[in-house]
């Protein structure tokens, strides 16, 4: 598998003129006449403090039939206050603990298969799918195979590796009361590549260092439990 | 984490990454949750009816315009998505686990 060589400016600017966290566009801040941001929320909404408040529209009690089809799902749905919690606390956790040796890490927005990229020299060598787990008994990743086949093409695209993070906060999570987390009680659980698969069997990793030795590992060097299913094609 | 749209018993479909899918909370905030009940109550608690989805989707985009491509790129994926769930009991966003 060759590598398309790509590369990305990692000080806001972004393939295809797509951006990353971090960067700061003035055309996407409108401002009145006197030069303040023009609107409430939008996403100049943390720059000036106001936006990501509280819910504004009670939950509706589901019909019978809504809250059949609700507990036949596959997955738990998520709400505002888990988004929020994994924007603001996890992410910035694992962009941060990814950075070391010559690597930069930045968050993504819009659509697009990875949630986190890893850059050495600006070529992107790795995306991360971060996943938060706040409420007991979601212990299972399910991937439609069209989701798949987008995390390969990123990947073959980018001549790039795909690793899945799994942060347990299930005792993290409002630990101590509403907004009162206990970071001492996080699980960090690896596993190369993508797919359905339950958490239980991945790798628990001890630390960020940890973590990072395990993305720079060559797949066959990986503990058994942190290494990816079978047709799994990556580059380390 | 990305987020996925689940329509009644399909498989989840992607729609955004954790980040993108917060640009689309913060400019859900700016709506009038009385003009677009269905949509706030989707972004604010994770799950609603399918029939009105769509319009209210369109409506607001009209109302307020997505000012970034990250966030248009975002919405539009977003308003494909519900015009085929028309007549779905339950919309819900995921996050993969389940």
């Amino acid at each position: 598998m060759q590598s398309s060589g790509r590369s990305v400016s990692v000080r806001g600017g972004f393939k295809d003129g797509r951006r990353a966290t971090g960067g700061f566009r003035d055309e996407d801040h409108p401002r009145d006449a006197k030069g303040r941001f023009a609107f409430k929320g939008g996403s100049s909404a943390r720059t000036v403090g106001v936006g990501r408040g509280p819910q504004r529209v009670a939950e509706q009690q589901p019909t019978p039939s809504q809250k059949a089809m609700l507990a036949k799902q596959s997955a738990k749905h998520v709400g505002k206050e888990i988004q929020r919690y994994s924007e603001e606390h996890n992410e910035p956790i694992l962009a941060q603990g990814l950075k070391g040796g010559g690597h930069n890490a930045l968050s993504l927005r819009d659509n697009e298969p990875v949630d986190v990229v890893r850059t050495q020299a600006g070529k992107i060598t790795d995306g991360i799918e971060l996943k938060t787990m706040t409420v007991g008994g979601n212990d299972k990743i399910t991937m439609k195979a069209s989701a798949q086949a987008r995390k390969a093409a990123w990947m073959q695209e980018n001549g790039a590796d795909f690793h899945t993070v799994i942060f347990d906060d299930r005792k993290v999570f409002n630990a101590h009361g509403p907004g009162q987390h206990d970071e001492s009680q996080r699980v960090l659980l690896y596993r190369r590549g993508f797919g359905s698969f339950r958490t239980g069997g991945m790798h628990r990793v001890a630390d960020m260092a940890e973590l990072r030795r395990l993305i720079e590992m060559p797949a066959a060097a990986l503990p058994k439990a942190a290494q990816p299913s079978t047709g799994y094609a990556g580059f380390k | 984490m990305a987020f996925y749209l689940q329509i009644d018993l399909e498989e989840p479909e992607q729609v955004a990454t954790n980040t993108g899918w917060g640009e689309v909370l913060d400019w859900s905030e700016r709506l009038d949750p009385g003009a677009f009940p269905n949509f706030v109550h989707l972004c604010e608690h994770g799950w609603a009816s399918g029939a009105a989805l769509a319009d209210e989707l369109a409506r607001a985009m009209q109302a307020a315009p997505p000012r970034s491509a990250d966030l248009r790129r975002s919405l539009t994926g977003l308003l494909h998505l519900f015009q085929a769930a028309k007549s779905a009991e339950v919309v819900s966003l995921t996050d993969g686990l389940g």
